[in-house]
């Protein structure tokens, strides 16, 4: 059984491993970032540590980037902040619930989905959205 | 069955012994200490060490060998005896072996089964032979004691923990810059003005005293040298003495981890390409014996290390050809570019094959390597050759990597920090009005820095497509690695020290930037990295400017040495010492006024010369000139005539630029005395105008 944080961005839901979880605060002002990859929207300062603003969703509505909460997410020894609408929930899963992303490994963001207490969300998984900058 | 180690005690002796090993490596590869007794006694104390330490691991084959030849070195010692090629060669075999067991031992966490039964049997061999004696080395072993008693008390202290403190005070000048920021608001508070400058000071010294923490002597890079020159003359099969010089200069323990691999590849270089076989040397009048020396030193905030060989120097003329036949220059650049510039070529990364190696009689593979690794540490390199006699590769390194003097500017609404170190001039408004003084041409935009001389410039709201409606209107010179450009920004925010950490560079597209830091109101700068911007932009190698050679870098950034003098109303001014030829006493006569301009007989001939007031445009001059400068540039002479020569200085810091002043390069302090540093250019650009006005009015 794993836990989730699940959340909305662009009117999606979505949810992401806890264990990827360092924080979730609320949006604070960020700087664009020029000649930064694609979904790098900027850099934060976050108590006094700057880390990469990173929103992997096609921007439908500037709010959900600039407003809302943003996700502390550490993998391995790189942190960003992940931009996202709203928190909604954490859930507890069991894998045999989780229905596998049957696209190559390399190319997936979402490694499964599952449905949650506010209906089907897409697991994000960290790594490959690291990979697929 | 291999012996599982224990990990804890395992690494708390690992790092240890590998030092140990490298410094005995290091002394028995030098020949020429054979005969010191402090190096038996050093010696001596490695092997025991190891001893010990593989005593507690209950390694035993390590301890069997660390103790045959700990009894070699006791023998040898007390029979007030010296080493000889021999025994210094096993030992360095023993050594050898010692470190591929405990890198072994490292990697698997068990007891190394590498054999040792072959060097054991040669050490005992060895230990039964009878040594000669020789007393006179009685006092050096007394001499030897006595400093034995004298040691600094110390502590251990984890690396991990000195970087949370640098962390921590890194963290407390970013506090005090906003603090700072915030006090001209209550700056009636007189105890909060005061706690304010206090804190500036303490936070200061704090920064300072944390990075001396991290600072490490440079000999530990240079322990492995000799025996890594002896190995490479051997396989090149040349003669090569080895100098090392300031092995006290300190340096931060990772950039001393980090210039280990550019620092072998320079030497290698020297005696691959650089330093000839000895019949080519005796060929060309040379000793047969090759030179190859280092010298570090610490110099105003900056660890300085030179490498220098009298090797067959490096042919710019050839390192050109190369480049053009290569593609990473046109015939157009081919024909502008000065002898620096085209030696800054073998840094280019298209540069580094195997083709370039064998063809040129210069430097080439990797070199880009050294040359980002040095600038990933803010750090700069410098090279200088005369053909057929010597090349030096200067490697300035900062000294405090946390703190980086900076200019913060502002395009399309975001704020950038160019690095103090390399802004050679910041225009005020009128200068950097674009109309008049940014040309664009259809190989991109020039600048006109002075009269007639143009280099690149960069318009940071095209470089990263900002589509802001505002003219930029404030303009910063550059000068980064030989190359002159100037940079175009909306906005000039203030010099500010900033804590520069560094972007992870999978969120980049390209390598824009040497990090991001906070401001004071909690706003991201990113610090910019000038040879990023400049090869994006095409500026410096792949750009020519339009006349770039004559509006050449003053050297005064760092060790310069300068005049200072005084002239006019309580002014202090400087002059860098390298553009002065001579100076004379301001006899009556030696000036003569020919039709309201000054000539000079500088060795039987005129020269124009003019006082300094007037060339600063004082309308009148005081009588009291008593001393001539003669100073040049490349194509000439000239004099400026002043008061009163004060004294000679070596710069102790940054020459601070100074908005709206072309006649001056900045300020400096020397011993508390604020002093004005001359242009030169200015200078001579002012001699040119009021000596051709005045031949034109004759």
């Amino acid at each position: 059984m794993k836990s989730y944080l699940i959340f909305r961005a662009e009117n999606r839901h979505f949810a992401i491993n806890s264990s990827y979880v360092r924080e979730a605060t609320f949006c604070s002002d960020y700087s664009q970032l020029p000649f930064a990859k694609k979904h790098v929207v900027g850099m934060c300062n976050l108590r006094g540590d700057i880390y990469p603003v990173l929103y992997p969703w096609k921007m439908e509505q500037d709010g959900d980037c600039a407003q809302g909460r943003q996700i502390l997410v550490q993998v391995g020894k790189t942190n960003f902040l992940l931009r996202v609408a709203e928190i909604l929930d954490s859930q507890h899963v069991e894998d045999e619930f989780i229905e596998n992303n049957q696209a190559p490994q390399e190319a997936k963001m979402y490694h499964g989905r599952f449905k949650s207490n506010v209906g089907l969300v897409e697991i994000l998984s960290p790594e490959n959205l690291l990979k697929n900058l | 069955m291999k012996k599982v180690l224990d990990k804890e005690i395992f690494e708390s002796f690992a790092s240890e012994i590998t030092l140990e090993l490298e410094t005995a490596q290091a002394l028995l590869g030098s020949y020429k200490d054979y005969e010191s007794q402090d190096l038996l006694n050093k010696v001596f104390r490695v092997f025991h060490s190891i001893k010990g330490a593989s005593g507690f691991l209950g390694t035993e084959s390590v301890t069997e060998l660390a103790h045959k030849s700990e009894n070699l070195m006791a023998k040898i010692r007390d029979a007030k005896s010296c080493l000889n090629d021999n025994l210094s060669q096993l030992l360095l075999r023993v050594c050898e072996r010692l470190s591929s067991m405990f890198s072994e031992m490292s990697q698997t966490g068990e007891e190394s089964l590498i054999p040792v039964g072959d060097l054991v049997a040669l050490l005992l061999k060895a230990t039964q032979q009878d040594f000669d004696k020789d007393l006179s080395l009685d006092q050096k072993l007394e001499k030897r004691e006595n400093q034995s008693t004298s040691q600094v008390q110390s502590i251990r202290v984890q690396l991990g923990e000195v970087e949370n403190l640098l962390k921590l005070s890194s963290e407390l000048t970013l506090l005090k810059n906003k603090l700072v920021a915030r006090v001209p608001h209550w700056n009636e508070d007189h105890i909060l003005t005061t706690s304010v400058r206090n804190l500036v000071s303490v936070t200061a010294q704090i920064q300072q005293l944390v990075m001396k923490f991290r600072l490490q002597k440079v000999d530990q890079l240079f322990k492995s040298l000799p025996k890594i020159v002896n190995d490479l003359s051997d396989k090149v099969n040349k003669r090569v003495e080895l100098k090392l010089m300031g092995e006290s200069a300190e340096l931060d323990k990772a950039v001393v981890e980090a210039l280990k691999e550019p620092l072998i590849h320079l030497i290698r270089n020297s005696l691959d390409h650089g330093i000839e076989k000895s019949e080519v040397r005796k060929q060309k009048g040379k000793s047969e014996v090759g030179h190859l020396k280092l010298e570090a030193y610490n110099t105003a905030g900056w660890f300085i290390l030179e490498i220098i060989d009298d090797g067959s120097g490096i042919d710019a003329d050839k390192v050109k050809n190369k480049a053009l036949e290569k593609g990473l220059i046109s015939s157009d650049q081919f024909h502008q570019m000065s002898e620096d510039q085209a030696l800054n070529l073998i840094f280019q990364a298209g540069f580094s094959t195997a083709e370039t190696v064998s063809d040129l009689s210069g430097r080439g593979v990797g070199m880009d390597v050294v040359r980002s690794t040095i600038e990933r540490w803010g750090g700069r390199i410098e090279v200088k050759t005369k053909l057929g006699q010597e090349t030096s590769f200067k490697l300035f390194i900062p000294l405090t990597l946390a703190v980086v003097p900076s200019l913060v500017v502002e395009s399309g609404g975001i704020k950038f920090a160019i690095p103090r170190s390399d802004i050679r001039y910041v225009f005020n408004k009128s200068e950097a009005n674009q109309g008049q003084f940014l040309k664009q041409q259809a190989d991109g935009y020039y600048f006109e820095v002075q009269d007639g001389k143009h280099v690149p410039a960069i318009l940071l709201k095209d470089i990263f497509q900002f589509s802001n409606e505002g003219q930029p209107s404030e303009a910063i010179w550059l000068s980064h690695q030989n190359t002159d450009c100037v940079i175009v920004a909306d906005k000039i925010i203030d010099f500010e020290d900033l804590v520069i950490k560094p972007i992870n560079s999978s969120f980049l597209d390209k390598p824009m930037y040497s990090g991001a830091s906070v401001l004071a109101d909690g706003k991201i700068v990113y610090g910019l990295n000038p040879a990023a911007l400049f090869e994006h932009s095409g500026v410096g190698v792949a750009s020519s400017s339009l006349n770039l050679e004559s509006s050449k870098k003053q050297n005064f950034k760092l060790d310069s040495q300068f005049l200072t003098f005084c002239s006019g109303p309580q002014t202090c001014w400087g002059l860098a010492l390298d553009c002065i030829v001579s100076i004379h006493k301001n006899d009556s006569g030696a000036v003569e006024k020919v039709d309201n301009a000054f000539y000079y007989n500088f060795r039987g001939q005129l020269i124009p010369a003019l006082p300094l007031q007037l060339i600063l445009g004082a309308d009148c001059i005081e009588e009291n000139l008593r001393s001539i400068i003669v100073i040049r540039n490349k194509e000439s002479v000239c004099a400026i005539l002043v008061d009163q020569i004060l004294d000679t200085h070596y710069l102790q810091g940054h020459v601070q630029p100074v908005l709206g002043r072309p006649e001056l390069s900045g300020v400096a302090k020397f011993d508390s005395q604020v002093t004005h540093i001359l242009n030169t250019q200015f200078l001579f650009s002012k001699l040119e105008v009021s000596h051709s006005y005045q031949e034109r009015a004759a």
